[in-house]
């Protein structure tokens, strides 16, 4: 048992967390591109692939209480195999950290703060993520509470203020439908955000309730991709086909809320929740890296790694995409086979061999 | 650049040297090993991204391993 064990958070905490790490993620880069104005279709389809693969991983962790998914490799085949899982798992939660400061620092530079150097903001996000982290879990966790009214107002507000400029035609034609693009497109939106939520497979050892972390995380999934698929539709309504082809439709579609001449720039109201829901997103994935790399390495206490850490987070953000294009090209392409590995693979493999387990166990008593 | 390398040094350095002490006095050896080991790697690489040094990403693997894959099923 490590030092991440000792914080406890509650069902709503973590579904809190769940729910603002997977809207954080979603909020920059458009969903269902490759389906085009079908993507609301791509994404309800891949609700339900998304929900199907957090079952997978939400049963693990109830198969096996208060136990983390290195715990649960150790168990099964080792401790060698634990250990190797863990740095798996710390290397991927990393890697999406280093993506989603990246993101963070993209667009401050491009929307707010042209003339500083994208370093100066990547350490200031970083410092602000190390604060939170060092708190733990429940910081976390308590810090989503506070932001989900502030979501789902501007949200609202966003879907009122906008209704002149909906266009219904730019959802049509409905029944010209090219599935294998609405499939390919809803398997990248189960992937990608969703199931990034198996980062919370760490997480779910500090619940308070042990062995009962399905429910939570299949509300905060069903949450998180009903919001992404609102948000989805009022960008295509707006924008129409342009909405596939934006960096930051989210950005664009608020900048066209105009109400009686001095109700305006309301981009800034999005751009501040993002920062907000990015900050925590990246506290999330830094706090899960730091926990696996502490448990791997057998430190009980996961915060001297938080320095280094950040260090090389910073550093990789740099360099993890060398532009735009190469980016585009990794998520449209690469991206969903890659993080199968983790999102489906592994938990999956130790899904079924944890089951041949406690039935070999039952059987033996 | 020798100023922001040298720079870059002394703060890796001081920083290290200052946590390292409260780690090895608070949490043991094996600590204060692995957070040397990942400063160090961190030092590395500030390093060569300070001289201008083209990392490559590991995102050029996964790509040639995986974008077949993405192609083949979207048809392109």
């Amino acid at each position: 048992m490590f030092g991440r064990q000792r914080a406890k958070i509650s069902n709503m905490e973590l579904w809190a967390t769940m729910f603002i790490y997977l809207s954080s993620i979603a909020m920059t880069a458009p969903m269902g591109v490759a389906a085009e104005n079908k993507s609301w279709l791509a994404i309800v389809i891949g609700i339900i692939f998304g929900l199907a693969i957090t079952v997978i991983y939400a049963h693990l962790a109830d198969l096996n209480p208060g136990k983390s998914l290195i715990d649960i490799g150790g168990l099964l085949f080792g401790k060698w195999c634990g250990k190797t899982i863990g740095l798996l798992y710390g290397w991927f939660s990393l890697e999406v950290s280093s993506y989603i400061l990246k993101d963070n620092w993209q667009m401050t530079s491009i929307v707010a703060l042209p003339r500083t150097p994208i370093i100066v903001i990547a350490a200031m996000c970083i410092l602000f993520v190390i604060w939170i982290t060092y708190g733990g879990i429940e910081t976390i966790g308590r810090l989503s509470i506070i932001v989900i009214p502030l979501l789902l107002f501007y949200l609202l507000l966003a879907f009122i203020f906008l209704i002149s400029d909906y266009n219904l035609n730019n959802l049509l034609p409905i029944t010209e439908i090219e599935w294998r693009k609405v499939f390919y497109s809803a398997v990248q939106f189960s992937i990608h955000p969703l199931s990034n939520a198996v980062l919370f497979a760490m997480v779910f050892p500090s619940c308070n309730k042990r062995g009962q972390s399905k429910a939570p995380s299949l509300y905060a999934v069903a949450a998180a991709g009903l919001v992404i698929l609102l948000s989805n539709i009022m960008y295509l309504l707006v924008l129409g086909p342009l909405a596939s082809k934006l960096t930051y439709p989210g950005y664009t579609t608020y900048s066209y809320i105009l109400v009686a001449d001095f109700i305006e720039r309301a981009e800034v109201l999005f751009y501040t929740v993002f920062l907000t829901m990015n900050i925590i997103g990246l506290s999330v994935t830094f706090y899960v890296g730091a926990v696996c790399l502490a448990e791997v390495f057998g430190i009980n206490n996961y915060r001297i790694l938080l320095i280094p850490l950040g260090f090389l987070v910073i550093e990789w953000s740099t360099f993890i995409v060398k532009n735009h294009a190469e980016h585009i090209t990794l998520i449209m392409f690469s991206w969903t086979w890659y993080a199968m590995i983790y999102q489906l693979v592994i938990p999956l493999a130790l899904l079924i061999f944890s089951f041949f387990r406690q039935r070999g166990y039952m059987c033996r008593t | 650049m020798i100023v922001n390398i040298t720079g870059f040094i002394f703060f890796a350095g001081l920083l290290s040297y200052f946590q390292i002490r409260q780690i090895l006095a608070k949490e043991g050896k094996k600590a204060a090993i692995v957070y040397g080991c990942l400063m160090g790697l961190a030092s590395f690489i500030g390093l060569l991204l300070i001289a201008g040094v083209d990392i490559p990403s590991q995102n050029m693997i996964i790509t040639r391993i995986f974008a077949p894959i993405g192609k083949t099923l979207l048809g392109k």
